[in-house]
């Protein structure tokens, strides 16, 4: 029996490399969940991993480093915040 | 954001037996709030003080407020109930006060976090701080004057339980999760230890 091949439909699924159960330290959702302002996660809105360890929403973290208290650092170790190239 | 995350939180500690949650007219941004002593060598132990906060539109990006409905006799506490606690400061307000950036508020820290704060800073005054000075002198020079005050301050607090509600017993009488139990264990040391609590945590000065 010959089978032709018509068409096909490709699905593929992607996570964010980051532990399954880790969530944004400021909104508190996980990361393959949106920072509260969006509806959908990918890289509308991407996550920043800081150098400290410590990974937020890129939304989340940027409402934090804009205001003049956070003297840029990160909410969680209070190290100065900056993120890895990724 | 703020109303979903204060949403989560009010949920989380409603399964909580250290405090009680009331939204105040059904605004999520402004709490009453009662904290209650669980631990029986807090000498505020059995106290029920109510308290209320308002959360400002911004957070977590900005600390909540919090003060205390009946004020207490306490150096860290204002006349008007209001607290002198560095973690409902910003990192960037008074650069002279002497709080540390690590014991601000971020955006990292939760009602939670705040309140457990708040009922440990009542066994573990900052003395030197300006809030209420002569509670800060007594506190040092008639321990015992000021243990009076502070009983007096929680016998007080019991009027604001409301008609109906359940004080939860306290902490240690809860019984232990039966996994734990191991019977010879609880044989032997049960003459051994008995009598040993209460070590020096209440000292004061």
């Amino acid at each position: 029996m010959k089978v032709k091949i018509k068409s096909w439909i490709a699905v593929a699924s992607w996570k964010w490399d980051v532990p399954e159960d880790e969530v944004c330290g400021i909104c508190r959702v996980q990361f393959d969940g949106t920072c509260p302002n969006c509806r959908f996660p990918g890289d509308d809105c991407a996550l920043l991993v800081g150098k400290c360890g410590h990974s937020f929403h890129m939304h989340c973290l940027l409402d934090w480093i804009n205001t003049e208290s956070s003297r840029g650092l990160c909410p969680m170790c209070r190290q100065k915040f900056e993120y890895v190239e990724q | 954001m703020a109303e979903r995350i204060l949403m989560n939180e009010y949920k989380e500690l409603q399964k909580e037996e250290w405090v009680h949650v009331e939204l105040k007219d059904d605004n999520i941004f402004r709490w009453e709030v009662a904290l209650i002593v669980l631990n029986p060598t807090s000498l505020y132990y059995g106290g029920y003080f109510k308290a209320e906060m308002r959360f400002p539109k911004r957070y977590p990006y900005e600390p909540p407020e919090f003060k205390f409905s009946r004020p207490l006799w306490h150096p860290n506490i204002y006349k008007d109930g209001k607290l002198c606690i560095s973690i409902l400061h910003q990192p960037g307000d008074d650069e002279m006060s002497g709080e540390l950036a690590s014991e601000r508020w971020s955006p990292a820290q939760r009602v939670e976090s705040v309140l457990l704060s708040i009922i440990s800073l009542l066994d573990d005054a900052e003395v030197s701080s300006p809030a209420n000075v002569d509670a800060g002198v007594m506190l040092r020079k008639q321990p015992d004057e000021y243990k009076r005050k502070v009983k007096e301050n929680v016998e007080t607090s019991k009027r604001d339980i409301p008609a109906g509600f359940k004080m939860p017993e306290k902490a240690e009488t809860k019984p232990p999760p039966k996994e734990d139990l191991d019977d010879d264990f609880w044989c032997e040391s049960d003459e051994e230890s008995f009598g040993e609590d209460s070590d020096g945590d209440m000292e004061f000065g």
